[in-house]
């Protein structure tokens, strides 16, 4: 298991505060996104790239995926960004500052995975929570997309983002059966976590039913 | 082999009469020339001999040489003879291997203008010596009568029994003849098809009779058939019931048909008294017209035999049902006899009954097959779609300050169709690019 830095994309080891190579942290995507929690949904086209009929689909998809792994939720965004500092460093702070509004509480941000798609800048990346960290990682990411890389070139959205969860799912499916035989092969010594997470997601849903933040 | 290596040999070496006539032209100039041209020539020859010995094309030279000096001019030579020495330069050596037919050959004959015109005239025909008879020098003597001998007796007539006198006489072909009589109703048949006569050829008749014999074991009824030939007559004394009631009374449920080959209409057909208790008269003549009608199908009196006695197995095998029964009648037997009533017969009834029953339960079973594969895979698909993958927990500490997710995957651009996805992958750092 091997976390990269969202900036540097350098390994960063566990427990760090900030990363030891560029000394980011989520304070600094906070100060180039924004402090505050936004709203948002599983879907979200902010770049207004599928139609009506394309986003009923895509929502079927990703409740098909919530019925299929009852912890895991999945979350797309398409968006269009001028200034975008980094596709990365986006994702890694809608994950953390998000409050998806049709996901249920049991289902918390640790367990989610965010398909984030820049439409302007044409490029697409993958963020997950913690509790998915000992089963995707950089390559099984780059498998998925890759797969839908026909489809973003030509610009069938919808079909992409199908591509990457039907890829992602077949690989969560493998490691989650791995995961039931096996489990000491995924390490689970990476420290508490989750234990807050759900008073987090609490403090941020509560928090964004008074404040609306625009992306 | 010999002789005619000796003939070849003789042609080559001995001379014919043209021969002969080279060889006295052989050396004209020896025997024409005159003398005194010869003595001179002699003469000079000897001398040129003594300059140029062995020369003879230089002999020529000077005999011609010389004639022209002594002024005598070469004796004139028939035509004849000139034809008759053809090639007289011509060595005796190359002679004798030279075989054109010109030299070989005597000369054909010549036309002379009279024999011309008397061919324009058509006083002579060509080739017409041929056609004449021989003198009578020519023709052989008859040769003389051959004795007669004596034949020996051919073995096979004294083998051949004599005829019998009731075949010389012309049959009547109306009337059963009396010896039949005895096979037909003398006793109660071996088999079912009853021909004495022998009007089936022996296969036409094995194959008939194997028919019936599938009936009867596949059949509670019988059905034995009496053949006939098409206009005959049974005597008064023979009637079929008679014949029923001798041979069949006692021995189950039987069915006698008297058959005429070619006329299947004279059929006539009796049934046992079980099946007439049960089967109205009605449903009898019926059956039997019904039979009639199918034969009457085929102009051939075989198939017309086929056609009859299948639609009647038909008929005796619902007759059987409905005795099985007493006071029911078959489920749809009724219908199925009178819609069958038009229908010609198709094949053996009992045989096509059991294939559709196993061809039924063969479509049925490849049904539930199918049936019970798309119900497997429903089912697989439910379970699938039910199944449900759960995690382990799995306890992470928090990266970066960040409270709920540090995972970083993968960003792919897809900015140019030219690059594969593998070159387009963002794995710069941020601070290198736009920040």
């Amino acid at each position: 298991m091997v976390v990269k830095c969202p900036r540097c994309v350098q390994r960063v080891h566990r427990a760090a505060v900030q990363c030891p190579h560029c000394g980011f942290s989520v304070h600094d995507a906070d100060r180039a996104f924004g402090a505050q929690e936004v709203r948002l949904q599983c879907l979200t086209d902010a770049a207004g790239v599928l139609r009506r009929r394309e986003r009923e689909t895509a929502r079927r998809l990703l409740e098909e995926f919530q019925h299929k792994f009852p912890q895991l939720f999945f979350a797309v965004y398409f968006g269009t960004f001028r200034e975008l500092p980094s596709l990365r460093q986006f994702g890694f702070w809608l994950l953390n500052r998000g409050a998806f509004e049709d996901v249920e509480v049991s289902r918390p941000n640790e367990a989610g995975v965010l398909l984030s798609v820049d439409v302007g800048g044409k490029s697409a990346g993958i963020s997950f929570g913690y509790a998915l960290q000992p089963y995707l990682d950089d390559d099984i990411t780059f498998r998925a997309l890759s797969a839908a890389h026909p489809y973003f070139l030509q610009e069938q959205y919808l079909k992409a983002m199908e591509v990457v969860v039907e890829r992602l799912g077949k690989t969560l499916r493998r490691q989650a059966r791995r995961a039931q035989r096996d489990p000491e092969s995924f390490d689970s010594s990476e420290g508490p976590g989750s234990d807050g997470a759900g008073d987090t997601l609490e403090r941020i849903r509560a928090n964004h039913r008074s404040k609306e933040l625009k992306l | 082999m010999k002789w005619g290596w000796v003939i070849v040999s003789s042609c080559l070496i001995i001379p014919s009469d043209g021969f002969g006539q080279e060889q006295e032209v052989a050396e004209p100039d020896q025997e024409r020339v005159p003398a005194s041209s010869a003595e001179e020539k002699d003469g000079e020859k000897s001398d040129e001999k003594d300059q140029d010995d062995g020369n003879d094309g230089g002999d020529q030279v000077s005999e011609t040489e010389a004639r022209k000096e002594s002024g005598s001019a070469p004796p004139e030579v028939p035509e004849e003879a000139l034809a008759d020495s053809a090639g007289p330069e011509v060595g005796p050596t190359r002679r004798m291997v030279d075989l054109s037919p010109v030299d070989f050959w005597p000369r054909l004959p010549v036309w002379s203008s009279e024999d011309v015109g008397k061919l324009k005239r058509g006083e002579i025909v060509p080739g017409a010596g041929l056609l004449l008879e021989l003198p009578e020098e020519f023709v052989l003597p008859p040769d003389p009568e051959p004795e007669p001998t004596p034949v020996p007796r051919t073995p096979l007539e004294d083998l051949l029994p004599p005829p019998d006198p009731e075949d010389l006489v012309e049959e009547d072909p109306t009337v059963v003849q009396a010896r039949f009589l005895e096979p037909y109703f003398g006793q109660r048949p071996a088999n079912f098809l009853v021909d004495p006569q022998e009007m089936l050829s022996r296969q036409q008749y094995r194959d008939r009779e194997k028919f019936l014999e599938y009936h009867a074991g596949d059949s509670e009824v019988n059905l034995y058939i009496y053949l006939f030939d098409t206009e005959q007559q049974l005597p008064t004394e023979f009637t079929i019931e008679g014949v029923f009631e001798e041979h069949f009374a006692r021995s189950g449920s039987t069915a006698l048909v008297f058959y005429y080959l070619g006329a299947p209409e004279r059929s006539e057909m009796v049934l046992s008294e079980d099946i007439r208790a049960v089967v109205s008269q009605e449903k009898q003549d019926r059956a039997r017209h019904t039979a009639i009608q199918e034969a009457l199908e085929k102009s051939d009196f075989c198939y017309q035999l086929d056609n009859f006695s299948v639609e009647l197995s038909i008929r005796l095998y619902w007759f059987e049902k409905e005795m099985g029964s007493p006071g029911r009648v078959e489920p749809g037997g009724e219908d199925l006899l009178a819609r069958q009533e038009g229908v010609p017969a198709a094949g053996l009834p009992r045989t096509e009954s059991k294939a559709m029953r196993y061809l039924g339960n063969a479509v049925w079973g490849v049904l539930l097959l199918a049936m019970a594969a798309v119900l497997v895979w429903v089912g697989r698909v439910v379970a699938r779609r039910r199944l449900r993958y759960v995690f382990p927990e799995v306890e992470v500490e928090p990266l970066l300050g960040a409270p709920h997710a540090a995972g970083v995957g993968a960003v792919i651009s897809f900015a140019s169709a030219q690059l594969p996805p593998s070159q387009q992958r963002d794995q710069v750092p941020d601070y290198l690019q736009r920040m």
